[in-house]
């Protein structure tokens, strides 16, 4: 049940009716939250449900225990158990085919042939198993440093980790942020549900009418065959892949934020207009911030953070930014991508220039030639990213470095480039370097002023679009991830 | 339950109201109102007591082809006698249908004296949505189901639902219609995209469908009006040549290369030297071959006679000759005069014929299945 789909217009009515229907009962709402998470999530795969089950129970356990123990040996064993418990999980799942993989492949190199006979198990990826887990890993870790205390029953825990809104995609949620919003008895406020029903028509309008336009009308004929599009066109296919990966992730995530806002929660922004960023750093900053945080807080810092010298400093970047990679999928072109951002934001942070007055005070001109710079190293790193994923026509590294050739030379081709995707692309632009405030806050005043006949009359016809769309619906693309 | 007086409450209330009265009005064919779709005409036809001498079967190019008044005429001027003819073809579907239809009429009915059954290039070649199975005879069936799953209103279930049983209720039929909606509109603004001849051609389908649809839509309203009144004015009609393929394939609908050429599909035939057995070959004919020994074992237990109809078609070959030989075997062969047929007025499509073309098809059938009858 995608968030694309009238499934899950009608889903989530039912839950969002009965959850304000049993706002005063406390054990009532939640219990209601956690079975229309469930059912959300049985939609995609029911028996993985046993997963997050198994992953609840494991880390609620290990989080009291730690809780609980004062000896810090005892805690750090409660600890292990949690990690290995989830990253085992999510290396199983995930990463057993590409670990094996490259192990029979390396044997192979060795000589070893007759041990490298490797064929993939059938592994299907959970649902989600990539976000969860990491919610569940900032739980124990975070009742282990002492700034978080225990959830206050299992079923606040359950929900915590399966609340329907964030389960498959993110937002990545924090315990120390989820879970105080489940004491108090919410307070209906019409216009933060107003609000949240505008965000998310605006997250659908983003990913049916923009996002899957791109996708289908510039970036994957581009991809399939960049030799037909000249530089030109692939410089636009690039360009349309990177703002489709945009359009489509921060669509699910106003869906998803808009969604818990319409039932009292708060999720954190995830993404914040990301090629204004001036350079790499910032750009990780306002791109998929619940993950950047996320290592930063659980891997770059407890590393020592830039402390220890160039090298010292460059090598930690590199581990976190190799996993945040490794994170987005078992594949080398995943890995290559985060090497890549990790490079990018060493020479940006180790070698700023001393005259450099910070991203506020710089002139404009300097500003919009560092944002189109950083724009094209983004760019230049997703086309490795988009070509090793499992998307129409990606071609792996082969098929990179063949529209780098292209780019490089062949600037004779006319581009053939779909004049439906380029005005997709061009109205991309246009709202994402429109302030935020204007659209997003703006936009929502109009709408909660609109009669209530005109909100239904538009709802309605956006469930007809969307319907009428569903011969083109194409799954959000971190589903994958 | 305060909420419940909150506007954004009253809003879901009122999407809901809607939502519903869009499900009523995309439902209304359910409802009783309106009765002269296709799908609608065969289900009146199913339901009808009255019984048949001759049932046709196949896709829209049957659908097309035969007309029952021309076969009936031709018959009552040949001999006198007086046959029922019913032509059961409904569009964008192929054999499946024509076995499911063919067991619901002899549930219902007096055993027929001669079922027709299409063959040829829709019938036995398209890799489309002609291979939605009503259920699963093989492995590879199943797959195909699962291939074409997005195309839920062409599916098996839905055409049974649509033809053969009782109205029922179906929550996401509105959706179903407003997806097939879309497809005409996306279609439409491609037309739009293509240059003057097009914007005509689709100004003309919206005048034609009674600004139902921007570009052709096979149904009952638009042969009726609009083909017979060509027909009346020029003698034959034609629409587009790729209009068919439009509606059906849904894909990107590219102009056609060059216009059909008639004497080339004429002379067409098979290199005898590449032939091979066809239905030991893609999965389509295997399920072409399947439901044909299918329909015949039905027929043949009920004293039925079975006709194969070879349509012209230009989008293809002719029959090979191992399916030639294949259908000789199973039933009766019957492949139209090309020298009558193969001309322009003949067909509305590159896949169906126009009413001159159904004329002439549907007179020359009658010929045959008197023919068989006397022997």
């Amino acid at each position: 049940m995608s968030f694309n789909s009238t499934e899950f217009v009608f889903f989530f009515l039912a839950a969002f009716y009965g959850y304000w229907s049993l706002a005063r009962w406390r054990r009532s709402r939640l219990t209601w939250l956690l079975a229309a998470s469930c059912v959300f999530y049985m939609s995609w795969n029911a028996k993985f449900l046993g997963l997050i089950a198994f992953s609840s129970v494991l880390d609620y356990v290990c989080g009291a225990r730690i809780h609980a123990s004062r000896s810090p040996r005892v805690r750090q064993a409660w600890l292990f158990v949690s990690l290995a418990g989830n990253l085992g999980l999510l290396g199983f799942f995930k990463y057993f085919n590409f670990f094996a993989d490259n192990v029979a492949a390396g044997l192979a190199r060795a000589g070893f042939t007759s041990l490298a006979e490797f064929t993939p198990w059938e592994i299907v990826l959970p649902a989600g198993i990539s976000f969860y887990t990491f919610q569940t890993l900032s739980y124990t870790i975070d009742i282990y440093r002492g700034q978080l205390a225990p959830a206050r029953s299992f079923l606040d825990f359950a929900l915590f980790v399966s609340f329907f809104p964030q389960l498959v995609a993110g937002p990545i949620v924090r315990a120390s942020e989820f879970l105080p919003q489940l004491e108090a008895t919410p307070a209906y406020d019409d216009g933060r549900v107003s609000r949240g029903v505008f965000l998310m028509l605006c997250g659908l309008a983003k990913k049916v009418l923009l996002a899957d336009t791109i996708g289908l009308e510039l970036v994957d004929p581009v991809f399939r065959d960049p030799g037909a599009h000249g530089a030109f066109g692939v410089l636009v296919g690039v360009w349309g892949a990177l703002f489709q990966f945009y359009l489509d992730f921060s669509a699910y995530s106003d869906i998803a934020i808009g969604a818990a806002a319409t039932l009292g929660f708060t999720l954190p922004l995830n993404f914040d207009r990301p090629f204004l960023a001036q350079s790499i750093s910032e750009f990780w900053r306002r791109w998929h911030i619940s993950l950047s945080t996320w290592f930063r807080d659980y891997v770059f810092l407890p590393l020592g953070g830039r402390g220890g010298g160039r090298l010292q400093f460059f090598k930690k970047l590199m581990l976190t930014m190799f996993l945040t990679g490794l994170w987005h999928g078992a594949g080398w072109n995943y890995v290559l991508w985060g090497l890549m951002h990790g490079v990018f934001t060493f020479v940006g942070v180790a070698f700023r220039a001393p005259r450099d007055l910070g991203a506020a005070k710089r002139e404009l001109w300097e500003r919009v030639l560092r944002r189109v710079w950083v724009f094209h190293l983004v760019a230049l790193s997703m086309l490795f990213f988009r070509n090793g994923s499992v998307l129409e026509g990606a071609r792996g590294i082969e098929g990179s470095l063949e529209m780098l050739r292209i780019l490089g030379s062949d600037w004779i081709t006319p581009a053939n480039l779909s004049s439906v995707g380029l005005a997709a692309l061009a109205v991309a632009a246009l709202i994402h370097y429109t302030p935020r405030e204007w659209i997003h806050e703006r936009g929502a005043r109009l709408w909660s002023r609109a009669p209530a006949l005109a909100q239904a009359l538009v709802l309605a016809l956006a469930t007809g679009v969307l319907a009428a769309l569903s011969y083109a619906k194409s799954p959000f693309l971190y589903y994958q991830f | 339950m305060g909420f419940l007086k909150s506007k954004s409450a009253r809003v879901g209330l009122l999407y809901i109201a809607l939502c519903a009265a869009a499900l009523a009005w995309t439902q209304r064919s359910l409802l009783g109102l309106v009765t002269d779709a296709r799908d609608g005409a065969l289900r009146e036809l199913l339901r009808d007591p009255a019984p048949a001498d001759v049932l046709c079967f196949g896709s829209s190019a049957t659908a097309r082809a035969i007309r029952p008044e021309a076969v009936e005429q031709r018959v009552r001027e040949a001999g006198g006698e007086s046959w029922r003819v019913l032509n059961l073809a409904p569009f964008g579907v192929g054999r499946h249908i024509g076995l499911l239809e063919f067991e619901h009429w002899l549930g219902t009915h007096a055993a027929p004296k001669f079922v027709v059954v299409e063959v040829g290039v829709t019938a036995d070649l398209v890799e489309s949505m002609h291979q939605m199975l009503p259920r699963y005879m093989d492995v590879g069936d199943a797959a195909r189901v699962v291939v074409h799953r997005p195309y839920r209103y062409r599916d098996a279930p839905e055409q049974r639902r649509r033809t053969l049983d009782p109205p029922s209720f179906d929550p996401w039929g509105a959706f179903t219609a407003l997806d097939r909606q879309a497809m005409h509109l996306e279609l439409g603004a491609k037309a739009l995209g293509r240059g003057p001849e097009d914007v005509v051609r689709a100004a003309f389908n919206l005048a034609a469908t009674g600004g139902d649809s921007l570009y052709f839509r096979p149904g009952e309203p638009f042969v009726r009006q609009a083909l017979e009144a060509q027909v009346a004015e020029r003698g034959f009609f034609r629409v587009t040549p790729e209009s068919e393929q439009g509606v059906a394939g849904k894909q990107t609908v590219e102009r056609q290369a060059a216009r059909v050429d008639y004497e080339r599909a004429l002379a067409a035939s098979w290199d005898l030297a590449e032939e091979t057995d066809v239905f030991a070959e893609p999965g389509s004919f295997r399920a072409a071959r399947l439901y044909a020994e299918a329909i015949v074992r039905l027929a043949q237990r009920h004293g039925v006679r079975v006709v194969f109809l070879d349509l012209p078609n230009f989008r293809g070959k002719p029959l090979r000759p191992s399916q030639i030989e294949f259908y000789s075997r199973l039933g009766v062969l019957v492949q139209l005069d090309k020298s009558v047929l193969y001309r322009e007025e003949s067909f509305q499509d590159v896949g169906h014929l126009s009413l001159v073309g159904a004329e002439h098809a549907s007179r020359e059938l009658a010929d045959r299945l008197l023919a068989l009858e006397a022997r």
